[in-house]
């Protein structure tokens, strides 16, 4: 290994075109990362709180859009429902 | 054998660096696709390093600790890494996030990745006279010291912007691979020396 100041010399980085497999990266140390269910669930209810407006008027947009293509709109139930739930 | 200088405590390989200095590398900005749509909104609710502001931005923003590191990660499955000090690194980085992606619940691959920007900065230890190098090399400078201190050095060959400050500071930006900040040092060395300012 060739350095000069503060500096570590490596070598240049083959680029592939293929997939690469991740597998020799240590799970355990991105675990630490991850939300335990709980957590996850916590998360998701301020989360969406907090963007609320937001994901009304993204509800809205999507509601036009497919009213502008003759699309039913039964596919954003469920959020429509969550919605008027908290509202 | 190659020809050595004592630079700190460190051997400089005079062969490549005949001035004697190396930059070092600042930031690294690489690119890499995962190949798989993603649902930024599951991501940034599992994973305790991500931000998703979506009427800011459209993406989430993941840091990890080491190599420390911020990724920019889209919907489209495309990421940007950026904030590591070597190619290496920043490859290492762009994986583990590709790795945490993955532990999500998305097949993500890793494909393409590429390193877009390297930024390097060094310091030639001597102050430098910015208008007689922006009026000698007028093609290639911009200088007005009211608006930013520095002269901004646009080289051709190889295509690196250099920033060039009074104390002798130097940014070198713009290279895709290590080599060409080397080179576009030691092509304005000779310039810098030229236009010393000398003490009195």
């Amino acid at each position: 290994m060739l350095s000069g100041a503060n500096v570590e010399y490596d070598l240049p980085i083959p680029i592939k075109d293929e997939s690469e497999t991740l597998s020799d990266i240590d799970d355990a140390e991105l675990d630490v990362y991850i939300h335990n269910e709980e957590e996850k669930n916590m998360k998701k209810t301020l989360w969406e709180r907090a963007y609320r407006e937001y994901l009304e008027e993204l509800l809205a947009a999507e509601k036009a859009a497919a009213a502008a293509a003759g699309i039913g709109t039964d596919r954003y139930g469920p959020l429509a429902k969550r919605l008027t739930k908290q509202g | 054998m190659a020809e050595q200088a004592l630079e700190g405590s460190q051997p400089v390989d005079l062969t490549k660096h005949p001035s004697g200095i190396v930059p070092t590398l600042q930031n690294i900005v690489s690119t890499v696709n995962l190949d798989c749509k993603l649902e930024l909104k599951s991501i940034a609710l599992q994973a305790r390093n991500a931000e998703y502001n979506p009427k800011r931005f459209a993406a989430v923003i993941m840091r990890i600790r080491e190599p420390k590191t911020t990724a920019l990660i889209f919907a489209s499955g495309k990421m940007v890494c950026t904030g590591a000090k070597s190619e290496q690194q920043s490859k290492l980085a762009a994986r583990k996030y590709a790795r945490i992606i993955q532990k999500l619940g998305f097949p993500a691959k890793f494909k393409d990745f590429k390193i877009q920007n390297i930024v390097g900065s060094c310091d030639v230890k001597f102050p430098i006279r910015l208008e007689g190098l922006a009026y000698s090399h007028g093609a290639f400078s911009s200088y007005e010291p009211e608006l930013f201190p520095g002269l901004i050095y646009r080289m051709k060959q190889p295509k690196i912007v250099l920033l060039i400050f009074v104390s002798g500071k130097i940014v070198l930006t713009g290279a895709k691979v290590r080599d060409e900040t080397y080179t576009a040092f030691e092509n304005i060395y000779p310039v810098l020396t030229e236009f010393r300012k000398n003490q009195q």
